[in-house]
């Protein structure tokens, strides 16, 4: 792989944790006005769903409460297998790794693929499956294989922000790291996100 | 020139076998081991003469680098875990 090409996908081994972090606050402002300019909800830590609703204390709530839950949970793993882990650098590795997932839902804004989207939940909704066209399911397709891509980048990201931090060299943390991603979710979505709703109300 | 820490037929570690005084051509020989620092790779030596010279400081070594604080910090405990490993 190229020098450019590892530094994107690797930018904790490169760049100072001062740049790191104003990168990552960026991140993390334009996903909070993006997510609330497009009324889009983080019900799940890596699962969007459309609320059209959602105020932008709710939006800037979602997403300091989902970066502090991975952040915690990964800096205690990080601590636990090298103690010398310093926590700006798992906060700027959980920041940055939502750059590709920021742009997914940007791409996903565009109004052809929106028009697509909107097509398909109203033919889930009146069971008209059939009554898709061909495009439609095409577009649907591509966009699907794109929010993919979308999601391995940003975690093939955290992993390499959380190796570069930690300096990982066993295999268990590697599975450790995967578990606490599940864990996070599972927190998040079972236990913060309807205590968020309830709040936000 | 480079001094050579391992042999290059069975790349076992190299030992001073003979020393001589370029002024009067004494030599003495026996069999001495290399002092810590010249077992090491000279990239190594490098290693820890920058941060000798960066007072010991990781940050500025990264800074000077070009490379974060972690991933030096990382390059450092490589190097202390082979020295300690070296020395017991």
């Amino acid at each position: 792989m190229s020098k450019n090409w590892k530094t994107v996908f690797n930018p904790f081994e490169r760049y100072s944790e001062k740049s790191l972090a104003v990168a990552g606050i960026i991140t993390l402002l334009l996903s909070i006005i993006l997510f609330w300019w497009a009324g889009q909800t983080n019900d799940g830590i890596y699962h969007v769903s459309p609320k059209a609703d959602l105020s932008l204390v709710g939006a800037i709530t979602e997403a300091v409460v989902y970066t502090l839950l991975v952040c915690a949970l990964l800096s205690g793993l990080g601590k636990a297998i090298n103690p010398k882990t310093r926590i700006i650098d798992i906060l700027n590795a959980t920041m940055i790794h939502r750059i590709p997932l920021t742009l997914g839902i940007l791409i996903l804004q565009l109004p052809f693929i929106k028009a697509a989207m909107d097509k398909i939940l109203q033919a889930v909704k009146s069971n008209h499956l059939e009554s898709l066209s061909g495009t439609t399911i095409w577009i649907s397709t591509v966009v699907s294989l794109l929010m993919l891509v979308f999601f391995v980048c940003a975690i093939v990201l955290l992993l390499n922000g959380f190796r570069t931090a930690v300096h990982v060299r066993k295999a268990i943390h590697y599975v450790l790291f995967a578990a606490t991603l599940i864990i996070a979710e599972v927190i998040y979505r079972g236990l913060l996100y309807p205590n968020l709703l309830h709040f936000l109300k | 020139m480079k001094l050579p820490i391992h042999c290059p037929s069975c790349k076992s570690p190299l030992k001073v076998s003979q020393l001589k005084c370029e002024a009067c051509s004494t030599q003495v020989s026996g069999l001495y081991e290399l002092p810590l620092y010249l077992k090491l790779s000279q990239e190594e030596q490098g290693f820890i003469m920058e941060f000798f010279l960066a007072s010991g400081s990781i940050k500025e070594m990264a800074r000077q680098a070009g490379t974060s604080y972690p991933t030096m910090r990382n390059k450092m405990d490589d190097m202390i875990e082979k020295i300690k490993k070296m020395t017991s």
